[in-house]
């Protein structure tokens, strides 16, 4: 028996921060001192702080260092180890009070969580099936296959009041049921794990941390709705992601687990990996299904649903990687436990990836309920620079914002719909003061035009025309009646489209023009950007307090610059590009933008 | 008190609140006796108080220490034809020893012993140790081995692991049958 | 391939390795629950398995159960007091097996006191 682990998170955020050569170092450290016997080296799935990376917990003391280097590992084994002292130096501390933080368990950013989909993430080494085991891993599957029918999984699942987490919401149960009820031989269990949104990667932290759990659920699908082949679509750029998949499907056949006659029960799932080129639309259901039937991703019309007439025309059941991974734990635990959890429409917890302005950029998992302000400010460790909110977007480039005027909203599907917004897979992207609104409609809209697939005429055209008038409005060419126009074109775009990404392509625009109208108004009467964002409406100006110190000009990429020693610069505007290098760069404040 | 495993945790309490860091439950069934024996290194009686205790009704209002719980326990042990003891050393401990006839009608069942070790192993300061046995098989349990190993007994993931653990051998010794 | 007898084998013996990863935590919430004499003959035990097992279950972080003596409200019990850090204590009189799921559920989980079970000044 070990008296100590380490655990050194693998996620792709810490890998790709050295943390592998940190966890090969505390290996060589710990047998130089001939401790490896004693102390246990794991690496886990992603802890959710993915900004204090690469992050180190040891137990049992479960001292939490964040920003380790290779170079810290020698004194934290010579400390923490071997004299038993915390290394203060490397303890996370909490932005907003400074102090060094002892345990992971003790910092606001997991005081605050209810983790039921991430409950392994980060605590078990996801390359053991072992591990996931003692967590109550794979025991659904058992209580299912031995005591439980079909139709007693499906009634678990509809009285759990599980929706789907990728977007829509739709009640996972009713899925079941419409799948399990389908007439047919041969169907299949699918998961969607092609997470597009700029800036989510939920999905990629289960596989990543936890990917047995998706293995399990997807066996259980497969009972429930009686299917025995099973297909993971996801995205070729999550190698860490793919590799812990196969990874764990090797262990579940080897365990039997997976295969033939599972667990000796006479009950056959297999399950396959698809990998996605990465586009966006194959995030959406019927383009994903065309993907992994090996044609171009396209969508089509539905009805059919996939419930219906999916993957190679047979019913499927289609989930995302979120949803079924709450699916053992409400096997085995109730439906009672999970609907004690959210609000009366929403129940369990939802995951969201924080990102923009915000401390604790990373993973958080809340009830559904929970307020945007908890979010933010308890969780998230509030701000940057003491700045002040604006809006959260959420739901990516299919969502919209949620604005200051609602900080206080509990979170959950039908509350973010009322307020033109949506859950969405689950990103949720942080603005502030410095954020202009119509540039982050612009972003996105920019994204879905790009990945829009081309194959209906109000995506492709639509969304192209309708960023040609964004970019007017950005630029201070655009007149106030456009706003009108814009505003047509998105619901013409919304109601044409054919599928889920072109119908809710124009959401950012249309839920920043509601909340942010004065901003639009802005840069089209006055030509002015209030945030100081639109480059075309900006100029760079050098003041008085210039001390003729020249490094602004040395700086410049374009030598818009000019001026003689310890005399005041100035800037050729014709030149300007506005890359704001200048003012970076000075050091007397000397150089403004309006 | 409908069971005996609830009168050991009522026992135990009482070596608790004497501050002893460390109590040893041993219950040990053969053929026709079942006898508990619960001792502990608190800080003990004098000789005045062993003998108020086994008169109930006379001294229970005056001492909190005591309370209703060992008459409760003497008069469980003699209704099944068994018998009570205690002994006590000042500064040194006090042992409580009652036996049973194990096939007395009158003897409660044992009930579920492990949930009551469960929640005495809450109890931060004070260790346990269970010796289980019948006839000549059996188990011991002591909670200084796990908080060596580095195991906190006071979580609550740990008490239920360990709970089942207790309550899966005594099943084993007993043979599947409740006492 | 493993049987189901297997799969149990290697959780019980993974689970006394990793043990050691439930975490400490000083700032932590505690309930207390009254186990004299009068609380055990009123279903104390019961109650405070009951709310081990939904902290265990739920994997609360953070959250202990421990044990106190008579608290002298004998015909009340059995007795739960809650710790939350930084807030009132809050008693809970006559509480049972469900009832102690409840104020997991409702007071721990979710920050809802669960008025209906708390002590009032009859």
């Amino acid at each position: 028996m070990f008296r100590s682990h380490i655990l050194v998170c693998g996620g792709t955020g810490c890998h790709s921060n050295d943390s592998a050569a940190i966890r090969e170092k505390f290996e060589a450290a710990l047998k130089a001192r001939k401790l490896d016997k004693d102390v246990q080296v794991v690496t886990t799935g992603c802890f959710g702080l993915c900004a204090a990376g690469p992050v180190v917990v040891v137990y049992p003391e479960g001292a939490f260092y964040s920003g380790m280097t290779v170079d810290d590992v020698e004194t934290v084994v010579d400390e923490h180890i071997v004299k038993g002292r915390l290394v203060e130096r490397l303890l996370y501390k909490e932005k907003a009070s400074h102090a060094a933080i002892k345990a992971l368990s003790d910092t606001n950013f997991i005081k605050k969580q209810t983790r039921v989909v991430l409950r392994n993430c980060g605590v078990i080494n996801p390359e053991n099936i072992d591990e996931y085991i003692a967590y109550d891993g794979y025991q659904a599957l058992i209580k299912v296959l031995t005591e439980m029918q079909p139709q007693e999984v499906v009634d678990i699942v509809k009285k759990s009041g599980l929706r789907g987490r990728g977007g829509g919401g739709f009640p996972t149960g009713l899925k079941w049921q419409f799948t399990k009820d389908a007439p047919g031989d041969v169907k299949y269990v699918c998961v969607n794990a092609d997470e597009g949104d700029p800036g989510a990667f939920m999905d990629r932290s289960v596989l990543e941390g936890d990917p047995h759990a998706l293995l399990e659920a997807m066996v259980i699908a497969g009972f429930a709705i009686g299917a025995h082949q099973g297909y993971i679509y996801v995205r070729a750029e999550y190698p860490i992601a793919v590799q812990r998949c196969k990874i764990a499907m090797e262990q579940a056949k080897e365990y039997g687990l997976l295969g033939k006659n599972i667990l000796g029960t006479g009950f056959d799932f297999d399950i396959e990996i698809r990998l996605g080129a990465g586009a966006f639309v194959c995030g959406e259901e019927t383009a994903l299904m065309t993907s992994i039937e090996g044609n171009r991703g396209e969508p089509r019309n539905r009805p059919p649903f996939p419930a219906v007439k999916g993957l190679f025309g047979k019913p499927t059941l289609l989930n995302n990687v979120e949803t079924y991974v709450n699916i053992p734990q409400i096997i085995l635990k109730g439906p009672q436990w999970f609907t004690s959890m959210g609000t009366e429409k929403s129940k369990g917890t939802k995951v969201f990836a924080l990102g923009g302005k915000i401390n604790n950029t990373g993973l958080v998992e809340i009830p559904m309920g929970t307020t945007l302000r908890e979010v933010i400010e308890d969780i998230g460790g509030g701000i940057p620079n003491g700045k002040k909110f604006k809006a959260a977007q959420t739901g990516g480039p299919s969502g919209g914002c949620i604005p200051a005027s609602e900080y206080d909203i509990p979170i959950d599907y039908d509350n973010l719909i009322s307020i033109g917004s949506m859950m969405g897979s689950g990103g949720m992207i942080v603005m502030d003061e410095d954020n202009c609104m119509v540039d982050i409609a612009r972003f996105f809209l920019d994204f879905t035009v790009d990945e829009s697939c081309g194959k209906c005429t109000p995506c492709r055209v639509g969304t192209k025309r309708l960023l040609e008038m964004l970019t007017r409005v950005i630029e201070g060419k655009a007149e106030l009646e456009d706003l009108d126009k814009m505003e047509e074109l998105c619901y013409y775009i919304k109601n044409n489209a054919l599928c889920g990404l072109g119908q809710t392509a124009p959401n950012p625009v249309l839920s920043t023009m509601r909340y942010f109208r004065d901003e639009y108004e802005a840069h089209i009467k006055e030509k002015r950007c209030p945030a100081g964002v639109c480059k075309a409406l900006l100029s760079y100006f050098i003041t008085e307090a210039c001390k003729g110190c020249t490094v602004c000009a040395k700086k410049c990429p374009v030598g818009a610059i000019t001026g003689v020693v310890k005399g005041q610069h100035v800037i050729d505007q014709s030149k300007c590009i506005k890359c704001g290098v200048c003012m970076d760069n000075c050091k007397f404040a000397a150089i403004i933008k309006k | 008190m409908r069971e005996l495993a609830l009168h050991i945790l009522d026992i135990a309490e009482n070596s608790i609140a004497a501050s002893a860091s460390l109590v040893e439950i041993e219950v040990a069934t053969d053929e026709k006796v079942l006898t508990i024996t619960v001792t502990d290194n608190g800080k003990g009686m004098d000789e005045e108080m062993q003998k108020r205790v086994a008169e109930p009704w006379a001294t229970t209002r005056k001492t909190r220490n005591i309370g209703l719980g060992l008459p409760f326990w003497k008069l469980a042990a003699e209704m099944a034809g068994g018998a009570f003891s205690i002994r006590s050393k000042l500064g040194e401990g006090t042992r409580v020893k009652a036996s049973f006839l194990v096939d007395c009608v009158d003897r409660a069942p044992m009930g579920d012993l492990a949930a009551t070790i469960a929640a005495l192993m809450a109890a931060e300061n004070t260790d346990f140790v269970l010796r289980y046995s019948r006839k000549g098989e059996g188990f011991v349990f002591d909670t200084r081995e796990l908080k060596a190993a580095g195991i906190d007994v006071t979580r609550p993931a740990a008490i239920k692991l360990i709970r089942d653990m207790i309550r899966e051998n005594i099943i084993i010794t007993d043979g599947g049958t409740v006492l | 391939m493993k049987t189901i007898a297997d799969i149990m084998a290697i959780k019980e013996k993974m689970q006394r390795e990793i043990i050691l990863r439930d975490n400490l935590s000083e700032n932590e919430t505690r309930l207390v629950v009254g186990m004299a004499t009068c609380g055990i003959s009123a279903g104390a035990r019961a109650v405070f398995n009951a709310l081990v097992d939904e902290i265990a279950v739920r994997n609360l972080k953070g959250v202990k159960v421990t044990r106190s003596g008579c608290l002298g409200m004998c015909k009340l019990e059995p007795i739960v007091e809650v710790y939350v850090p930084g807030q009132e204590k809050i008693t809970y009189i006559r509480v049972d097996a469900e009832k102690a799921k409840k104020i997991i559920a409702s007071h721990i989980v979710n920050g809802n006191v669960v008025e209906e079970y708390m002590i009032t000044n009859e």
